[in-house]
């Protein structure tokens, strides 16, 4: 296991390094940066910042203990003859988050890796949109289709044939028998339940 | 006085070049490893101005292990931003894909799961063969860290291939 692990571990990595990229030319100070520089004097003010909120928080807390102590002995409630009992109003702003993952019940329906995002003709677009917002894993087809569908990744395994029922139903897309010939050869799926077919029509992520 | 600026100028253009020459390439091979193709060229570009701008850099000692480290820095820097590195990792490969008939799916995931420190210590040890002191050195951490980080990987990548 170990040997194996080692040899598939470098040679895996061998595939990633053959696309490195070139260097190019030195970059200069005009290059774009991914993230802000922290520079010392952004420090100093962050800190400066920190400081001054806990000197008015300490403040507060003082002040707040002083007026209670002044106030102990002749706390006497005494609501006003003239005020008329109103109904308590209260206004309620529902936040309904927008979904970028088919959610039912706080549980995604499709969990990441689940799903195989099988590109049998559809736009680089539909491809990347299946991997971002299904977690799905990106593989090319052998051959194209039309239409979009999803099929078990393991025809004979019953929690794979329901698992495609459950994301064709989610995506509202057909679901149809496992088809050996749509698959690269030597392509294994290990892992994943469903193969998400996506064909030229981009179904579910045409625009 | 103007002859003098311009000729440190140049000086400068030159040091900073001849860094980059040498010891861009393997900074992009391990930032390639840590966060893909698409990223790797600005997340090495981003470590070697950060390097850079430091104001005795020339005399670092050392400086491609320096520059190493700058770059899982910013590749921790990225994955804070982007919560979704196995996803891109697995995108960067595509074209891989279409050429190569054995692609082992099960292994790219298992590795594009792993931490930025576990795959920076993963691709130290299998890919340049580097011992954990070597490793330590490389990036600044303790060896009995790199020994628990590497032990925590291959576990990991085992359970993750069962």
């Amino acid at each position: 296991m170990n040997r194996d692990l080692d040899s598939r571990l470098k040679t895996t990595f061998d595939r990633i390094v053959a696309k490195t990229p070139e260097i190019g030319d030195p970059p200069t100070s005009d290059t774009l940066r991914l993230s802000p520089e922290t520079t010392p004097s952004s420090r100093l003010w962050v800190a400066a910042a920190a400081a001054s909120v806990a000197v008015i928080g300490i403040a507060g807390l003082v002040a707040i203990r002083a007026a209670s102590s002044d106030t102990s002995d002749t706390v006497v409630a005494t609501p006003p003859s003239n005020v008329a009992d109103l109904p308590a109003v209260t206004t309620l702003h529902s936040v309904v988050p927008t979904p970028t993952t088919v959610v039912e019940g706080g549980t995604a329906v499709i969990q990441p890796g689940e799903i195989v995002c099988l590109n049998a003709g559809a736009s680089e677009h539909a491809v990347s949109l299946c991997v971002d917002e299904l977690g799905g894993v990106p593989l090319d087809a052998a051959v194209d289709t039309d239409n979009s569908f999803v099929m078990p990744v393991d025809p004979a395994n019953a929690s794979h044939i329901a698992a495609a029922a459950k994301v064709a139903d989610a995506l509202g897309v057909d679901t149809r028998a496992f088809d050996p010939g749509l698959l690269p050869l030597g392509a294994t799926a290990r892992g994943a339940s469903v193969y998400l077919v996506i064909g030229s029509n981009d179904v579910p992520f045409a625009s | 006085m103007v002859e003098h600026q311009l000729a440190n100028d140049d000086a400068r253009r030159r040091q900073l070049s001849d860094a980059w020459r040498t010891y861009a390439p393997a900074a992009m091979r391990f930032a390639t490893a840590l966060v893909g193709p698409t990223d790797a060229h600005d997340v090495v570009t981003t470590a070697f101005l950060r390097v850079t701008r430091q104001p005795h850099w020339t005399s670092l000692e050392h400086l491609d292990r320096y520059l190493l480290r700058a770059v899982r820095n910013e590749a921790h820097n990225l994955y804070r931003d982007r919560q979704r590195r196995w996803q891109r990792d697995l995108r960067a490969v595509i074209p891989a894909w279409n050429t190569d008939p054995t692609p082992d799916l099960d292994l790219l995931r298992a590795v594009a799961a792993l931490s930025v420190q576990q795959r920076a210590v993963v691709f130290l040890a299998y890919w340049h063969d580097m011992t954990e002191a070597e490793i330590g050195e490389t990036l600044d951490v303790a060896r009995s860290s790199v020994h628990r980080t590497l032990a925590r990987a291959r576990v990991a990548l085992r359970k993750a291939l069962t």
